[in-house]
């Protein structure tokens, strides 16, 4: 509130409003605190003395807005009228009075007085196209826009013009009113695309040759965005790249605009696009603002999967900044991560020793956990378990549970696991984990070997292998282990479309322990594949089983939602 | 007993259709064992709970509607096949013993509550066009998500005279003024309204009319006969408001030029004959083609960014249920507020209600109501506003409401008790 009543006070005393300020501050305070009614009264004392004071005129129409009573106005406007009949704020306000009050003759006489009266103002031109396009007269405010044109010239009215025909979909004469706008005002390039980027498909490429041979280079910008909006990124770029103007905060505004448009569709090729566009925006810019647009450059490049473009950026960085910033490290880290995922882990652990120091140890250590999954990736789970070291971190447990069980270490698994508790922030990675513990739970073994052999194999990609391995090891067990491991191995190649090995491993689940507590498990998997290969009868047989036999089960409310989905009676997707 | 044939009968007995009621108060023992179908907060899927009662009506099973006692519940035979389904449903059944059962009548002789017998399963049709998918429509999303079986009728199957195999007939968003919903100019280009605009005059062609505008209107009379000869009618967003719109505008052109090569009558408003309308009275009608708005009968105007307002939410009334069970059953619910949802139709302005209207439910204090109901002939109609009430500022391509996701739906509720009302037994006024 204080803020936007500071804002106010600054606007007015902008505008050289201070003297009619003072004189409405008491009614003014009353209107804050909610007393409408004193205020009006105060307005209108204020106005008895001044009758042409815009801030007490302004402040009475407020007032009697919030009372309903708005009509009661018309005595002090006419004074005002009166006292200063060249007001344009006067003659706009007198233009509301109407439109809110009176019907559209009222709106009509009181538009074309005010052009009478002020007759190089664009003003009224403005208000009555607003004010008809808002009655749904679209048509009639584009006439009104055209006589505007006409005394004015195009400049002065494109915006307004090129709004209205996006509204009734002449994207031709949008496009062109749009380019004029824009030459004259870059920043507006992303508002024509907003507008034209819903044109028919049909019509984009006689549009854009239209933007092409416009005058100026305000078509080519608007066309960049629109790319953008089109899904063509990497185009947008290259042509915006090739018309920026030469004027440096021009072109600033432009390049701002487009980067930040590229983001908004969180594609590669629009993080990439966007990444270039904040690379030029440093060179057009200096000092913090250059620093800035890097830093968001390298983290543009470094979300793209652009790993030469993010450390081209953050060399940069570190050679103008020192390497100290907050700023840097957050983009440092974000790099790394980028570097491990990409599978670039012994880069990323370089990086990471050089900057560990600088960034928040909270960073750091989920840096370390992307690391150690990156070595896990990789296969070396000794090189995981060391870049871990001691960390007692929950996150830190919740990998190590991960390394103990691809190493078979069952007891220790579930050890970690058990340390790290229930709260994890990847939702994937919770059914994950609680998956492994109720195969932990029910092979009840401390070290099965081949078991995590299996596992790993399976987190390496190899799920084919992985599968046949799972198999294997489950001949081995108990039937509760054996029915577990099946049931696991049987999910894992329903995910991966293998069907028909789905349904033999998760038959061999339900046959290895017909009632035992994995059979929900293993039937919901089966119904799955079934519904899957579109082999819906069966699904259904399943489902029903599952549901009318383990109806206390915790897979139940996922098998009626398949049931659901497989009888056709909630949408497919 | 069809609908019909029973008001038939009951109207040899010299009592107006809208005045009949229904046969309520009989507490008839169950032979067999009884389930009841708990209706209140702790119903585990309401929707699925009135398939389960339409499926076991169908199988000729008896049942009841217990008005206003645990959220408008049920009593049906325990059958197994009931349980099954319900189980497979996820819907809560309850055990009731003999001495339960006399209990719960005697807490219902003594409270604002009633039981009404449920006979026979409605044949129920859904007027849509062919080629849209059951997502697109409230009525059809909870009707396939109940297991509620329906047919679909379009123009041809209206107009040959279908509707007489049908005892419920319900009409979504259909524009019975011709005009495309008025998306024309706004939206021209969009390969959804090439195709429908395409799917409209075909039909149109097809059956021998000039143009979409007069096809709807010969529709929107056959689907008032229906209603005359004591047909159930349910309709919901634009239906209710161009429905009355094109029975109203006999002999009056009120579509736009792009729909029939003439512009709307400049007098047309005034031109309006609402004795031949249902439901409404008194509107004016909006002149732009431009703006998706029809009338000021819709007191939200979604589409007139000048008139639009805000969505709030909506109260339903408590209506006597031993006085007045018709009203009572369509508002059955677990909670008696309900968020407002937006529809081209999403509310009904008061001043231009018929005084005879009944109102299911209102905004307190707005100045239009949700969900109205009236008699028309033999028949009933009843009208609410809004496109999906799980949806509620629903844009077209939205993806479609899951309603697994919305099982204890209050507003898809309301649209279930229309589907049930019909099975309910009659019997004349007692006088």
């Amino acid at each position: 509130m204080n803020r936007v009543v500071s804002i106010l006070v600054v606007g007015l005393l902008a505008s050289g409003g201070l003297p009619g300020l003072a004189r409405a501050q008491a009614p003014l305070d009353l209107e804050r605190g909610g007393r409408f009614a004193e205020a009006a009264d105060g307005y209108r004392a204020v106005l008895a003395g001044s009758p042409a004071d815009v801030n007490a005129l302004l402040g009475l129409e407020r007032v009697l807005q919030r009372l309903g009573a708005l009509e009661s106005i018309r005595p002090q406007l006419a004074h005002a009228l009166e006292a200063e009949p060249q007001s344009e704020t006067i003659r706009e306000l007198q233009f509301r009075i109407a439109a809110a009050l009176d019907g559209a003759d009222s709106v009509t006489v009181i538009a074309a007085q005010w052009m009478a009266r002020l007759p190089r103002s664009a003003g009224p031109f403005r208000a009555w196209a607003g004010w008809l396009a808002g009655q749904g007269a679209v048509e009639e405010a584009r006439r009104v826009i055209a006589q505007g044109r006409r005394r004015f010239g195009d400049a002065r009215f494109a915006q307004y013009g090129a709004q209205l025909a996006v509204l009734v979909g002449d994207w031709d004469e949008a496009a062109m009113l749009w380019a004029v706008a824009v030459n004259t005002s870059p920043g507006l390039a992303a508002s024509a695309s907003a507008g034209l980027s819903r044109m028919p498909e049909e019509r984009r490429e006689v549009v854009v040759a239209a933007l092409a041979d416009g005058t100026g280079s305000g078509g080519a910008w608007i066309t960049a965005h629109l790319l953008v909006a089109w899904d063509r990124p990497g185009e947008g770029w290259a042509l915006l790249a090739a018309t920026l103007p030469a004027d440096e905060s021009q072109a600033a505004v432009l390049l701002r605009r487009f980067a930040d448009r590229a983001a908004e569709f969180g594609s590669s090729d629009g993080f990439r696009a966007r990444g270039f566009a904040l690379e030029r925006l440093a060179e057009v810019t200096s000092g913090t603002v250059a620093d800035r647009a890097r830093l968001d450059a390298a983290q543009a490049f470094a979300n793209a999967g652009s790993l030469a473009g993010a450390q081209r950026l953050l060399d940069r960085i570190r050679s103008t900044t020192g390497a100290t910033s907050r700023d840097a490290a957050t983009a440092m880290a974000t790099f790394i991560r980028v570097l491990a995922d990409a599978g670039q882990v012994e880069e990323a652990e370089a990086r990471l020793a050089e900057w560990e120091s600088r960034l928040p140890s909270r960073d750091a250590e989920r840096i370390r956990e992307t690391l150690a999954w990156g070595w896990i990736r990789r296969g070396d789970l000794d090189r995981a378990e060391r870049l871990l070291g001691d960390s007692a971190s929950v996150g830190a447990h919740g990998v190590m549970g991960w390394v103990a069980l691809y190493r078979g270490e069952l007891a220790a698994a579930k050890q970690h696991f058990d340390s790290a508790g229930p709260q994890v922030a990847d939702r994937a990675e919770a059914t994950r984990r609680s998956s492994a513990l109720v195969l932990l739970e029910r092979v009840k073994a401390a070290r099965v070997p081949p078991l995590g052999d299996a596992l790993f194999r399976v987190a390496q990609g190899d799920t084919a292998q992985g599968i046949e391995a799972l198999r294997d090891v489950a001949r081995r067990l108990t039937p509760g282990g054996q029915a577990a491991v099946l049931a696991l191995a049987g999910e894992m190649a329903s995910k991966s479309g293998d069907l028909a090995t789905a349904e033999t491993v998760l038959l061999a689940a339900l046959a290895s322990e017909p009632e035992g507590p994995m059979a929900p498990t293993a039937t919901l998997g089966l119904a799955q594949a079934y519904a899957s290969a579109g082999r819906n009868a069966e699904a259904i047989d399943r489902l029903e089983h599952l549901i009318l036999t383990y109806p206390e089960s915790a897979v139940v409310p996922q098998a009626r939602r398949l049931l659901d989905r497989v009888r056709g009676m909630v949408p497919s997707s | 007993m069809k609908r019909r044939e029973f008001i038939g009968a009951a109207a040899a007995i010299c009592v107006p259709a809208g005045l009949q009621k229904v046969q309520a108060g009989r507490s008839p023992s169950f032979a067999a064992p009884t389930l009841l179908i708990p209706m209140d907060g702790r119903q585990t899927n309401h929707l699925k709970a009135y398939g389960v009662m339409f499926r076991a009506l169908k199988r000729d099973a008896q049942g009841e509607w217990l008005l206003n006692y645990r959220g408008g519940s049920f009593f049906v035979s325990a059958d197994a096949d009931t349980r099954r389904e319900a189980a497979l449903d996820g819907v809560l059944v309850e055990d009731v013993t003999g001495s339960g059962e006399v209990d719960i009548r005697g807490t219902i002789a003594a409270n604002n509550m009633e039981t009404v017998p449920l006979e026979k399963a409605p044949r129920v049709a859904v007027y849509v066009p062919p080629n849209t998918a059951p997502w697109d429509d409230a009525v059809t999303m909870a009707l396939e998500y109940a297991g509620i079986e329906y047919d679909r009728v379009w123009d041809p199957d209206v107009l040959a005279g279908r509707l007489d195999d049908y005892e419920w007939l319900h009409l979504h968003h259909e524009d019975f003024t011709g005009q495309y919903s008025k998306f024309f100019l706004t939206t021209s280009g969009a390969p959804w309204l090439r195709e429908m605009v395409r799917l409209q005059e075909q039909t149109a062609r097809s059956l021998g009319m000039a143009n979409p505008a007069e096809l709807k209107k010969a529709v929107a009379h056959a689907v008032r006969d229906y209603v005359s000869d004591g047909g159930f009618l349910f309709a919901m967003c634009t239906a209710t408001e161009t429905l009355a719109l094109a029975l109203a505008a006999d002999g009056v052109d009120i579509a736009a030029t792009f729909s029939d090569g003439t512009p709307m009558d400049p007098d047309a408003t005034r031109r309006l004959r609402w004795d031949r309308s249902l439901a409404f009275a008194g509107a004016e009608l909006e002149p732009s083609p431009a703006i998706a708005s029809f009338s000021d009968i819709d007191g939200h105007q979604v589409n007139h960014p000048a008139r639009r307002q805000q969505l709030g939410a909506f109260t339903l009334f408590n209506f006597s249920a031993k006085i007045d069970p018709v009203p009572a059953m369509l508002v059955q619910c677990h909670r008696n507020v309900i968020p407002d949802f937006y529809g081209l139709t999403t509310s009904y302005t008061r001043t231009r209600l018929r005084p005879d209207v009944i109102v299911l439910a209102e905004e307190p204090g707005a100045p239009w109501v949700k969900y109205i109901h009236g008699n028309h002939g033999d028949g009933t109609w009843t009208f609410l506003g809004g496109h999906d009430p799980e949806d509620p500022q629903h844009q077209i391509g939205d993806p479609p409401t899951d309603l697994s996701l919305y099982p204890n739906s209050p507003g898809y509720r309301l649209i279930l008790n229309n589907v049930l009302f019909p099975a309910a037994k009659k019997r004349e006024l007692k006088t």
